[in-house]
């Protein structure tokens, strides 16, 4: 049978390397998507999520086991995904530029498209982070962090609130006004949309 | 028109929409489809997997750190080894030697003056409120 979180933190204590093995194991797919989608495609993944293992082994020992294990290596990647943004803001910078004029052109496509009802093709899906990235770089850190993890990693609310640091209500409020704010950008990007004759949608 | 613009920002599913405003209200027909967008890119970026032995590096990265420490403190000890052997034995032969001593003379003493008491070495007693006679 499985062990908890607590006993696997508590072998570790007591020198056993393989149950911090199995911690990670157990959490590796959320820090590498976390990592992933907050800092985008071109970040050193690999080397960030190690680094948010190693501070969590280091930190073992002040680990208060009456709260959840997970909610700390949320938090612990939250901060890290911050760090990593920070030394990494001009390379940001020179991603969003590299978008080129038709990034416009491409999100108001994908738009239509959508519209359209047409569901993603493979290559579309494998664009929508890149599409998100260039909304999202825009956002104040937190925000974007409190999308990620809400939006794309589908943690709840209580998840969010504990990776955040804040209220549960905090990170509610948060998350609509962020995505007010993408809309309100997306709706500047893609534009008006100019209606087919005779077309007429039903909702 | 039918009610409040619908904030689509507050909303976790379609359910929650107010279909009589929508239906009468583009303003909010546009924010749907924009709501919808922003949702089917959401839950279709790439996943990645993490790679294959991650979990044995970070294994090895924490042992390398922890085998550092345990290395120099064995390399120090190993270093002090002699000499704390050599103080052990200094102090525990300075020990022997000065007890040895110690007991020769009382030995001395005691066969020279068996009857010796306190007194008889100091020279006087002392009695209860405190002053020697």
């Amino acid at each position: 049978m499985a062990r908890t979180d607590a006993e696997l933190v508590a072998a570790t204590l007591d020198g056993d390397r393989d149950a911090f093995g199995d911690i990670v194991r157990r959490y590796q797919q959320f820090v590498f998507n976390a990592i992933y989608h907050y800092l985008g495609p071109k970040a050193e993944i690999e080397d960030v999520a190690q680094e948010v293992f190693i501070k969590l082994y280091r930190a073992l020992d002040r680990y208060d086991t009456s709260r959840p294990l997970q909610a700390w290596i949320y938090r612990i990647t939250a901060n890290q995904c911050f760090d990593e943004g920070r030394k990494q803001k001009h390379r940001r910078i020179r991603y969003f530029a590299d978008l080129g004029e038709d990034e416009e052109e491409r999100i108001r496509r994908f738009f239509e498209d959508a519209r359209q009802g047409a569901s993603l093709t493979e290559a579309q899906a494998s664009e929508s982070l890149r599409l998100l990235q260039t909304l999202m770089n825009g956002l104040p850190d937190k925000d974007k962090m409190a999308f990620v993890l809400r939006e794309i990693e589908g943690l709840s609310y209580a998840d969010v609130s504990q990776a955040m640091n804040t209220s549960v209500t905090a990170a509610r409020i948060r998350i609509s006004r962020v995505k007010k704010k993408l809309m309100r950008e997306l709706d500047k990007v893609v534009g008006p949309i100019k209606e087919k004759s005779g077309e007429r949608k039903s909702y | 028109m039918n009610g409040n613009h619908i904030e689509f920002w507050t909303l976790e599913t379609e359910d929650q929409i107010d279909r009589r405003h929508l239906a009468d209200c583009p303003e909010c027909q546009r924010k749907l489809e924009l709501y919808r967008f922003l949702r089917l890119h959401s839950k279709n970026v790439p996943i990645l997997q993490a790679p294959p032995f991650f979990a044995a590096r970070v294994q090895a990265l924490i042992g390398e750190a922890r085998t550092s420490v345990i290395v120099y403190f064995e390399r120090i000890a190993g270093r002090l080894a002699p000499l704390l052997t050599a103080v052990i034995l200094a102090t525990s032969f300075l020990i022997y030697t000065v007890s040895k001593k110690e007991e020769a003379r009382m030995t001395v003493i005691e066969a020279y003056s068996p009857d010796m008491t306190p007194e008889n070495v100091i020279g006087f007693t002392i009695d209860d409120e405190g002053s020697g006679k």
